[in-house]
């Protein structure tokens, strides 16, 4: 296997101000981290950690200040604009609200094209042709193409994003909390569908969550990340069973199992 | 143990102008002094609202229908039962002005002006620095300060009852932990009667004596919470903790419940779970069916003892596992 993400020294800060000062804040402090093509890695941690400033910089929503992030041979720190678009095809990334992720004002068919249409050259029919393969392969009937936003369930909400990005044909996932926001009875669902959508695309998972219980379920390796800094990434068994770092064994005391 | 909350048949329909909706349908629950009672759900099964129209706090548009007696007398929603039970909610940050210091809020809840009596309470609650902290805005406070704050806020009126409804979902795990184990010592130290409100079921589990599932508006399982958790006898309580990730199913295919909740407009007969139940027989379909308990169980019938909703729970069916199919 290899590294098919090759972080080195990221450093992220978001500029504040604090009593009328302008300040900034360090998010990320020199990260390193390597994500092995077709691994689930599991990234868990408190609010405020830097869990998701990590993935949006992956992801090319924030811009770091220093450090590097190579995928797949391609240096993404400074890559913008018309040169980045190649890039974010084959990167991929789902939120925790599928509802801030959809136009209330489009249908869900207009949706799913408009992805297609910026990063391919298929024609109308091709790209139908691909949104009902994707469509059949979430579970969703093909009727939902007709609906807009407000008229799904979370759950179907939530299956037409990772539809919509799987439609490109990404080869790595970027998940930020995907499930924190439905029932338990449809996260188990969604999160079955994750696992056999990996094997069958052959996919890389980057996961974030906060519930210990999902990364457990998911993760080949799971990183624990506090204060901007990755503290201990091990495979997902030995980090359960013997963790090595003082805040992961705090963390896994206070995870709520039942 | 005597019982502090007797709940019966509690019915509340929102009348919308798309139609009724019946949020919750029958709803039986009692809750015993010093206990803390826990109410699981998923969203819209009516576990919040069973509580707020206890407490009278459903629109004037929706009607309630139902008995409660407090404290062993009869009581209406304005009643003593109001005057003895505090509410806390889980965003704390909405529950506190944003304008005003802690200490300037706390005043007037305690209805008292003495400071050393309220650093008192926000130390109860384990604040640090308590008098530091009553001329402290909200702003200041991270989200569990604040919560432990709203708790101090329900603590000064001395009620019998606290009633939580998801206190702890909005925190992160570390600070979940605490907030819980204080709520715990608390109702310990003052034989308070807590109703805990939540979705999660590791919550339940850290603290509660007793659980009650509800579905669609109605009460499916209750009984002691080791018992529920360790021997469910509702299919539902099966699948939900079957599809719940944990140590004994990773790597597995989680089990999801096929199909979804009855949205309330539609009137159904019968089990409202029977429709995704796999074990549904042309009964469940036709009959509500009574809270039954096992046959095995040789309890007294109307002690704190574990029953649930469904004619099968005398019959030996499938663990929850076995529901496997895709949620819709």
């Amino acid at each position: 296997m290899s590294a098919v993400i090759d972080i080195r020294d990221l450093h992220v800060s978001y500029r504040t101000r604090q009593g009328g000062r302008k300040t900034s804040v360090q998010v990320i402090d020199g990260l390193n981290l390597q994500v092995e093509a077709g691994e689930t890695l599991g990234i868990v941690g408190e609010s405020g950690s830097g869990k998701s400033t990590l993935a949006h910089s992956l992801v090319g929503l924030v811009t770091p200040t220093a450090g590097s992030i190579m995928f797949d041979g391609t240096e993404l720190v400074g890559l913008k604009g018309k040169k980045r678009l190649p890039i974010q095809r084959r990167m991929q990334m789902v939120f925790q609200n599928p509802l801030l992720s959809l136009s209330p004002r489009l249908s869900i068919g207009a949706q799913l094209h408009e992805p297609l249409q910026v990063h391919t050259d298929l024609t109308s029919a091709k790209r139908q042709e691909r949104i009902a393969t994707w469509l059949d392969a979430l579970e969703l009937s093909q009727s939902v193409t007709d609906r807009y936003p407000h008229e799904l369930s979370g759950g179907q909400a939530q299956r037409v994003v990772l539809a919509r990005a799987m439609t490109l044909e990404p080869e790595v996932m970027v998940f930020d909390e995907p499930t924190s926001a439905l029932d338990v009875s449809v996260q188990a669902g969604v999160l079955n569908l994750l696992r056999r959508l990996k094997t069958e695309a052959n996919l890389t998972y980057l996961f974030i969550t906060h519930d210990l219980g999902v990364a457990r379920h998911l993760s080949d390796r799971i990183a624990v990340m506090r204060s901007g800094e990755i503290v201990e990434l091990r495979d997902t068994s030995a980090l359960f069973e013997q963790p090595d770092h003082p805040y992961t064994e705090t963390l896994l005391a206070s995870s709520l199992s039942v | 143990m005597s019982r502090l909350v007797e709940l019966d048949d509690l019915h509340v329909t929102f009348n919308l102008p798309t139609g009724p909706v019946r949020a919750v349908r029958g709803v039986s629950l009692h809750v015993n002094e010093g206990e803390i009672l826990g109410v699981v759900g998923e969203s819209g099964c009516g576990k919040s609202v069973t509580f707020r129209a206890m407490l009278g706090l459903t629109p004037s548009s929706a009607t309630v229908t139902g008995s409660l007696s407090f404290d062993g007398a009869p009581s209406d929603s304005d009643g003593a039962l109001r005057s003895n039970t505090s509410m806390i909610y889980q965003n704390p940050g909405a529950a506190l002005n944003p304008v005003f210091t802690i200490g300037q809020q706390l005043r007037l809840v305690a209805g008292t002006d003495d400071t050393d009596r309220l650093a008192e309470l926000l130390d109860s609650v384990g604040l640090p620095d308590p008098h530091h902290a009553l001329g402290a805005y909200p702003h200041e406070f991270s989200g569990g300060m604040r919560q432990r704050a709203v708790i101090a806020f329900a603590l000064a009126q001395v009620p019998q009852l606290l009633i939580a409804d998801e206190p702890t979902t909005a925190l992160d795990v570390t600070t979940q932990a605490q907030v819980l184990d204080l709520i715990k010592d608390l109702q310990a130290d003052r034989s308070l009667s807590v109703v805990l409100i939540s979705h999660d079921l590791g919550v339940i589990k850290r603290i509660c004596d007793r659980v009650a599932v509800l579905y669609a508006g109605r009460v499916v399982e209750v009984g002691p919470t080791e018992q529920v958790l360790s021997n469910p006898l509702h299919p539902y309580t099966r699948a939900l903790l079957a599809s719940t990730p944990g140590r004994d199913n990773v790597g597995a295919e989680l089990a999801s419940i096929a199909g979804s909740v009855p949205d309330g407009r539609t009137p159904t007969t019968g089990c409202s779970y029977a429709p995704r139940c796999q074990h549904a027989t042309p009964d469940c379909l036709s009959n509500e069916p009574p809270m039954l308990r096992q046959s095995s169980d040789a309890s007294e019938p109307a002690s704190d003892g574990h029953q649930a909703a469904c004619i099968l729970v005398n019959q030996t069916i499938a663990g929850g596992t076995s529901d496997q199919e895709p949620a819709g």
